[in-house]
């Protein structure tokens, strides 16, 4: 009898050791400078929120990080399984026994629902901030429970690419219908490592591991996002031990922090590129703009050493590229190409006396602290245009309702490259016929010309990758003799990072914790 | 007290409120377009105007002015854009936070900066006397982001005593009622000393003093009562300052009060949440000068019976 006690409290022990292991996993706070009002992956895609919500929702296909900091290949994920039927249809099998937060099995009514009309690309539509992830979608439907069909108007031979962006975050539909986009964006549920058991805007978010999580067990107990928007104060949390993970360091608080043995200083390059916008247009509605003038523009451009700036600003974290030519779409990069308006202060002047400027006011509109040293950089290059002769006008604001409106010369933006392996999304969705630059009531700056639209929509719809990098090289020369913009540099992502950490970052704002990218030291 | 004072006192109230509730919305309105600042900055002007439907701002301002006040009046303050729920539920958590580092700030300005402004008057033109004045110039002059940042770099970073900020413990009070109290407390600490030199000098007192009352008893019974009146001015003035000071003591520490929210909800345009913090802030104003108003009454009866005389 007395044995079989000791052998039951053994056999009992040894099962319950893995429950132990769980409640000894460690919870982190990461220190963030703020949060987006909602957790929806389209309705919350922004900086703040892109940093949590990879631990919250699964894509339906990944990026393979694992293996490749700039995720360039993908892997599967939701979905085990992809497949193109037809030039315009494509086939996706999900993957069995995933579970969401609240215990339901995901479907693929789930997935379907995701990528739906109803939810994105339809009259009515509940988010309808997701058309830029959408455009050519015919039909989405679940087949059969295993089953996903998508259809698009046009061939996509890179549709699968899509749904690594939040597109591709599944949500589950019952609930999510019936708590409606706001409430879901509050209290969200998906089928990532971690789920969300607190959500203050104001002031932090708070997720648990999910023990049922198909991928794993998830290596820590709980991350907590708190916001800390001083950096004095993320610092000295993060040196009091307060804080395990601080996001944004200062460029010029580098030093300080590698000062401290228990921190480590981490930089990557992100996943947008930051301009200053030029507007083109002349809008009588808002007074003369002398912008309007291409040789101005090309005046202005050729005044800045972007790769001085840069180097100074910046040292080996990041590059000025040529316009559209960026590492992140590997196929379309090529080293030899140099931009059409370079650095030449002669160039410069030449284009001045070419052009009708006569000394009005030029403002540039810039919204404070929006992108990091981008404030630093406008300044130095005002000084710059002033030294040229342009009559600067710099309006620096404190948000984006008060920058982007007319009228103006200049105006900041970022342009993200969500991954899709193509160019596409920086070409066609920044400075299509659609996009917001050629749009927007309040702050439009441009007209695609006619033949850009239309080589545009052949890059489109070319399957052949040769001839569609030959028609994106015709769209940036276009694009180029217009200049629309500055193309400054690619954007870096930072963080201090405590030392009893092991953390595997990402080319991106996403921090990801889930199995297999970060341990806790002993 | 007649009754007519106290009515015209709430109606003043709530002109106040409906004054400051007109402003807030306008303001915001003005203030560029507040979908500009809930979807991404390369939103397509259709996205733009879906969102502007579903929230109602394609209606004319004067129709959504008009929803608005009609809503007020009812105790509707309105939907937030972030939640889609009532602004009130976002609202109302944030009160106690507030409530409790405004509180202990005052506490704080009250029985630190009155006993010390106090002190200097009794020591007057000693080392005593200019110590506490040149702390009191310093305190109330160094603005609450510098001091909140020192405490932080000196009790948390240097000695790691307290925690930078949050709301976690109650040791996180510490700092951030510091901050916000200090400052108040210079103020205080010059006013009593001004008003408690003033009242010593009057005849009263000499009288006092000529017919052997002890001086504790002067002091606690006669001066006290005395400066009180002016110092009840200033808490009543201080508890507006505290609000707006909260706003970046609130930020600074990361505290979760209404002060942080008002600044997060800006940047965010959730509109009907920027307007009740407003609200609040312009009716707890109002609130404690009319507390003012009828606590000089009673401190100094002739003050209340002057304005009565006054038709007031």
């Amino acid at each position: 009898m007395i044995w079989r006690a000791v052998i039951t409290m053994i056999v009992a022990g040894l099962f319950a050791m893995p429950a132990l292991a769980q409640n000894n996993r460690p919870g982190i706070v990461v220190a963030v400078p703020g949060l987006y009002r909602s957790l929806e992956p389209i309705d919350g895609n922004s900086t703040d929120s892109q940093r949590i919500i990879s631990n919250v929702y699964d894509p339906i296909i990944d990026r393979n990080y694992a293996e490749d900091p700039e995720g360039g290949e993908l892997r599967e994920a939701l979905v085990t399984k992809w497949e193109r039927v037809n030039d315009l249809t494509w086939r996706f099998t999900i993957r069995d026994g995933v579970k969401f937060h609240n215990g339901q099995t995901m479907t693929a009514e789930d997935v379907a629902f995701t990528l739906s009309a109803e939810r994105i690309w339809g009259e009515n539509a509940l988010v309808p901030a997701g058309t830029r992830y959408t455009e050519s979608f015919a039909r989405v439907e679940a087949i059969d429970e295993k089953t996903v069909e998508v259809e698009t108007t046009i061939p996509d031979p890179n549709l699968p690419y899509r749904f690594v962006t939040p597109l591709g975050m599944v949500v589950p539909k019952a609930h999510y219908l019936e708590v409606g986009v706001e409430k879901f964006g509050q209290m969200p549920i998906g089928t990532g490592p971690y789920k969300v058991v607190e959500f203050d805007p104001a002031s932090h978010v708070k997720l648990e591991a999910f023990d049922d999580y198909w991928g794993g067990q998830p290596p820590l107990k709980s991350v907590e996002f708190r916001i800390v928007p001083e950096f004095s104060a993320r610092l000295a949390g993060m040196v009091s031990g307060e804080f395990d993970i601080m996001v944004n360091v200062p460029v010029d608080e580098i030093d300080t922090v590698q000062s401290y043995d228990n921190l480590t200083y981490v930089s990557r390059p992100g996943d947008s590129y930051v301009m200053l916008a030029y507007n083109t247009l002349q809008l009588p509605e808002f007074g003369h703009n002398p912008v309007a003038d291409v040789n101005l523009r090309y005046a202005m451009t050729a005044a800045i050493d972007r790769e001085s700036l840069v180097r100074s600003l910046w040292g080996d974290a990041t590059f000025a590229p040529a316009p559209f030519n960026f590492p992140d779409s590997p196929a379309f990069y090529d080293t030899s190409i140099k931009p059409l308006i370079d650095y030449d202060p002669e160039a410069a002047k030449e284009y001045l006396a070419k052009s009708s400027y006569k000394g009005e006011e030029v403002t540039i509109n810039v919204v404070r602290g929006a992108y990091p040293n981008f404030d630093l950089a406008v300044e130095y290059m005002a000084e710059q245009w002033r030294n040229l002769g342009i009559n600067i006008r710099l309006n620096i604001v404190d948000s984006f309702p008060l920058a982007l409106k007319h009228p103006f010369g200049l105006l900041n933006m970022s342009m993200s490259t969500t991954f899709d392996g193509t160019p596409t999304r920086a070409i066609w969705g920044f400075w299509g016929p659609d996009s917001a630059r050629a749009t927007r009531e309040a702050d439009r700056s441009w007209t695609p010309p006619a033949e850009f639209v239309e080589i545009g929509k052949q890059y489109l719809a070319e399957p052949d990758l040769e001839k569609k990098k030959a028609l994106f090289r015709q769209m940036v020369e276009i694009w180029e003799k217009e200049q629309p913009a500055l193309m400054l540099w690619r954007s870096v992502v930072n963080w201090a990072v405590s030392n009893r950490l092991e953390w595997t970052t990402i080319n991106s704002n996403a921090m990801l914790f889930g199995p297999g990218f970060i341990k806790v030291k002993e | 007290m007649s009754a007519t004072f106290v009515v015209t006192k709430i109606l003043r109230l709530l002109l106040t409120v409906w004054a400051a509730a007109t402003l807030v919305f306008v303001m915001l309105r003005l203030a560029g377009d507040p979908v500009a600042a809930m979807v991404p900055s390369d939103a397509p002007q259709f996205v733009i105007d879906r969102y502007r439907e579903r929230l109602g701002l394609d209606q004319p301002l004067v129709v959504q002015y008009l929803a608005y006040l009609w809503g007020l009046v009812g105790g509707d303050f309105g939907l937030s854009f972030r939640t889609g729920g009532p602004a009130w539920d976002i609202v109302a958590p944030r009160v106690v936070p507030t409530l409790i580092l405004t509180g202990s700030a005052t506490l704080i300005a009250v029985f630190v900066g009155i006993p010390v402004g106090m002190v200097a008057a009794a020591r007057r033109d000693t080392v005593i006397d200019r110590l506490v004045m040149s702390f009191s110039v310093l305190a109330f002059a160094m603005p609450n982001f510098f001091l909140g940042i020192l405490l932080i770099l000196i009790f948390t970073l240097n000695l790691k005593l307290l925690p930078s900020g949050g709301f976690d413990h109650p040791v996180s009070l510490i700092m951030p009622a510091l901050t916000l109290g200090l400052a108040s407390a210079g103020a205080y600490a010059r006013l009593a000393r001004s008003s408690m030199l003033e009242v010593l000098s009057s005849p009263f007192i000499r009288t006092a003093r000529a017919n052997g009352i002890p001086t504790m008893r002067r002091l606690t019974h006669h001066v006290l009562r005395a400066i009180l009146v002016p110092l009840v001015t200033l808490v009543g003035f201080s508890v507006g300052s505290m609000i707006t000071g909260a706003v970046v003591t609130e930020t600074v520490f990361a505290w979760p009060g209404l002060g942080r929210l008002l600044v997060v909800s800006v940047a965010q345009r959730d509109l009907a949440v920027v307007q009740l913090i407003v609200i609040l802030a312009a009716a707890a104003m109002a609130f404690s000068n009319m507390i003012v108003d009828l606590l000089y009454g009673w401190l100094d009866p002739r003050i209340g019976s002057q304005r009565q005389k006054g038709g007031n």
